[in-house]
């Protein structure tokens, strides 16, 4: 068992190794020279000059990436030169919007998906169950900014229950609350569809099982042998679902953040992508990149700690 | 007496197909009872049907007295008291039957606590009692093992102790011993006798396999399409056999005498093989040569190594000591499996995976199509199976497709990993005689692995003997079998229901 979460652990830590370099030479790819973009195209040449050796960009490549790893290492993740503030404390500033966000939504999307997964699988081929089905296909089929736009114009505009937009911060508590409720909706419901889906699926595979008839002949009813037995089954491969939603939430910040005006990860990547600020862009990439690996890491070891078999 | 259980006209349609018939069974107390029919037959589905949990969507008609209780009226509230507490189920599939997140022993004190709600030490108290009456091995802590930690034979005791923890009236066992070698069925029979003496429990036990049933049961019913055919008590059975059931018997014996041994040119040489498995000797100083057009048995129970050293032949795994020599290059091998089913892949039709060994020849498709029409020629399906799929035809059909695939290319050696095993005795002696046949037309060395002696009989020439990784015997398989040296051998020998001959005089209760 130990053994198993040390490889992981080696794993995790050599995947955060490799992304932070392919995170580098992405950026280094990327037509257009940083300094050029900062100083504009009638920069005079001795300035360009000047700045790029300021922003280390005269180094030889492989200097700058261990320059950057090291960086990584000490959580130093450079200057923002839009902000002229330190990326860090940006990231600080924006995530108490991003992490609720995306946690909310992901607690929305498990409230809702699961039980109604739950409830199809027992009512399979009923009108319960097709219903379950039609409704997760239009939401799957629904795009989430248009989702949100909706959600504005009834819940908004019209009925007045709640803000169109913006975020005035976690002083006033139900404000902030208030405010995440239509974004967490619209990131949520495509989610939510998916869960469902995939709870409804792994369940009626396990219910077809013969552990599951095995213990209906010890004497258990339909739904106690559903709850016991198939459902623990069928959270290994809903679990697994949940830890790709999770990263997807973060990353789906950046268009619904920006539909509510909300001050969070995604609108600060969007904005740095549009005015090239590199050290910004890197910084968040890295963020979101290393939240994915944290998370499917604790999806193993939850997957460890639920399933015997894997345990060898 | 009167009877424990008692159905009267059971039938059972399905999708507006009548799967059972005027089903009509008479049990008494302590009694056994065995149901023999071929798959398909609707053995499994009368089992299902006493206990009120059919298929989805059968419609169930007839009278099912059960404890005088006429189990077709009751609701499934009402079942659900009885199934687990009055009724115990033992499922042909232990290695499906189990929860894999639960560990052996939550299984047994689910239904105590379901069924007495007993607090949970009282249930485990009484749980460790059913596996003890079980005879599941004390050494073995059940509690904290998983179902897949343990073997076949453990989990079909720990199945059996689920079935009989709160002292059920009637066990019904759906091919207990299907999945499991001679030895651990003849114990697993054992126990079976000694609960229906000891507790009065009333057994019904499901099987395909006639000879080994007839060791157990007090009565024999046969069931076909969906009607019980033929009846009768066991002690009958041998002075007087009705004529289906002493058909099935005589076609259920090994089909041929021994093949005499061959006298080739060797093509493969095994000198000292050993292997590892997790830091366990799986093979240890295995040697043995085959020759040209000769079948070499190799048979043992489960977990002796035969199927490492079929994955060694094959060059799946790779020896850690030893070598294996063949006497031409490049040395075709090709391989069957057990399950035809599980061997073919499912969204391919039957000539798609036939053609699938000429991958490494440059073929037009017409001579493609034509070497797979042969193929299947030489087994003795028609062309057009070429275009069906592995649901659309039957275990011994696929199983047919299957050796088809093996022999497309001409191979040099051909290994049989249980061969017959999954399929029904009627059909596992054509198989046989189809694979004598192709071993003496093309002069064909072949390894044939099994764990049932009756079947290394009919078609082995020479036998190898495998326990533990070592080879414990080998001969001529004539005269292995007529006269086994070795302790295991004879405990194999004693074991096989087809070779025994007092096979129809229930052995009395050992120890």
């Amino acid at each position: 068992m130990w053994i198993l979460i040390i490889r992981r652990l080696v794993g995790f830590l050599a995947t955060l190794a490799v992304a932070s370099i392919l995170v580098f030479f992405l950026l280094e790819i990327l037509p257009g020279d940083p300094a050029q973009l900062i100083l504009g195209t009638d920069a005079r040449p001795d300035t360009l000059l000047a700045l790029r050796h300021e922003m280390g960009l005269d180094q030889p490549i492989l200097t700058r990436l261990l320059q950057w790893i090291g960086e990584l290492l000490t959580g130093n993740l450079g200057m923002s030169h839009t902000y002229h503030v330190p990326v860090a404390t940006l990231i600080g500033e924006r995530l108490p919007v991003s992490l609720p966000l995306a946690l909310i939504s992901l607690l929305l999307a498990i409230v809702i998906g699961i039980p109604g997964g739950i409830l199809a699988a027992m009512r399979r081929d009923k009108w319960l169950d097709r219903a379950v089905r039609v409704k997760t296909q239009i939401l799957l089929a629904i795009p989430n900014f248009w989702l949100a736009m909706l959600l504005v114009f009834v819940f908004a505009i019209t009925l007045h229950w709640l803000p169109a937009g913006g975020f005035s911060g976690w002083r006033n508590i139900p404000n902030a609350i208030s405010a995440l409720v239509l974004p967490a909706v619209a990131l949520a419901a495509p989610q939510a569809a998916i869960l469902a889906r995939v709870t409804r699926a792994a369940l009626i595979e396990n219910l077809d099982d013969v552990f599951i008839l095995a213990a209906r002949a010890r004497g258990l009813t339909a739904s106690a042998a559903l709850f016991r037995h198939a459902l623990p089954n069928a959270m290994i491969s809903v679990l697994s679902i949940m830890g790709l939603q999770f990263s997807f939430l973060l990353a789906g910040t950046i268009i619904i953040e920006n539909v509510f005006y909300l001050p969070g990860l995604g609108r600060l990547i969007f904005q740095a992508v549009n005015q090239r600020d590199l050290a910004v862009v890197s910084g968040v990439s890295m963020l979101l990149i290393a939240s994915t690996i944290v998370v499917t890491f604790l999806v193993d070891l939850t997957a460890l700690i639920i399933d015997p078999r894997l345990r060898r | 007496m009167t009877a424990l259980l008692d159905i009267n006209g059971l039938s059972l349609t399905l999708k507006g197909r009548r799967l059972l018939d005027d089903v009509r069974l008479h049990l008494e107390p302590g009694k056994i009872i065995g149901l023999v029919g071929a798959s398909g037959s609707g053995k499994s589905l009368t089992a299902r049907s006493i206990i009120g949990l059919p298929p989805k969507g059968a419609h169930l008609t007839g009278n099912v007295l059960f404890d005088d209780r006429s189990l077709l009226t009751l609701s499934d509230d009402e079942l659900c008291h009885l199934r687990g507490r009055d009724i115990g189920i033992v499922f042909q599939d232990s290695s499906a039957a189990f929860d894999p997140l639960m560990t052996i022993g939550d299984h047994i004190v689910e239904p105590i606590r379901w069924h007495l709600g007993l607090d949970r030490d009282a249930a485990v108290v009484m749980a460790k009692q059913a596996l003890d009456r079980a005879e599941f091995p004390a050494n073995i802590d059940a509690f904290h093992r998983y179902p897949h930690e343990i073997s076949g034979g453990q989990r079909q005791r720990a199945m059996i102790a689920v079935a009989i923890a709160l002292s059920p009236k009637l066990l019904l066992a759906d091919e207990p011993t299907t999945a499991l070698d001679v030895t651990t069925e003849a114990s697993i029979f054992n126990l079976f006798r000694k609960l229906a003496r000891e507790e009065g429990i009333a057994i019904i036990v499901v099987s395909h396999d006639l000879p080994a049933i007839a060791m157990l049961s007090d009565h024999i019913a046969l069931i076909e399409a969906g009607r019980i055919v033929e009846e009768t008590t066991t002690s009958d059975l041998m002075a007087d056999a009705p004529p289906r059931l002493a058909a099935i018997f005589a076609s259920s014996q090994p089909h041929d005498a021994s093949p005499a041994r061959v006298d080739s040119d060797i093509i493969l040489r095994a000198s000292h093989l050993s292997f590892e498995y997790r830091h366990k000797k799986a093979l240890d100083d295995v040697s043995f040569s085959l020759r040209y057009g000769e079948c070499l048995g190799i048979v043992g129970q489960s977990g002796s190594g035969k199927s490492t050293l079929a994955r060694i032949i094959t060059g799946l795994a790779t020896p850690l000591g030893g070598n294996l020599e063949a006497a031409k290059t490049p040395c075709r091998i090709q391989m069957v499996f057990q399950d035809p089913m599980g061997s073919l892949n499912p969204r391919w039709t039957l000539g798609q995976s036939i053609t699938e060994p000429l991958h490494t020849e440059r073929l037009d498709p017409s001579t493609k199509m034509q070497r797979v029409i042969n193929a299947l020629q030489e087994v003795g399906l028609d062309a057009d199976f070429a275009h069906r799929y592995p649901h659309q035809v039957s275990g011994g059909q696929a199983q047919r497709a299957a050796i088809a695939r093996a022999i497309i290319n001409r191979p040099d050696i051909l290994v049989l990993d249980e061969p017959v095993s999954a399929l029904d005795i009627g059909v596992r002696s054509q198989i046989l005689d189809l694979l004598d046949d192709l071993r003496r037309r093309y002069g064909l060395a072949m390894i044939f692995i099994t764990h049932d002696l009756g079947v290394a009989r009919g078609i082995a020439n020479h036998l190898l003997v495998m326990q533990q990784g070592r080879v414990v015997e080998e001969g001529a398989t004539a005269t292995v079998l007529a006269d086994p040296k070795h302790a295991y051998t004879r405990a194999l020998v004693e074991a096989s229901p087809a070779l025994n001959h007092k096979v129809f005089a229930p052995r009395p209760l050992e120890g």
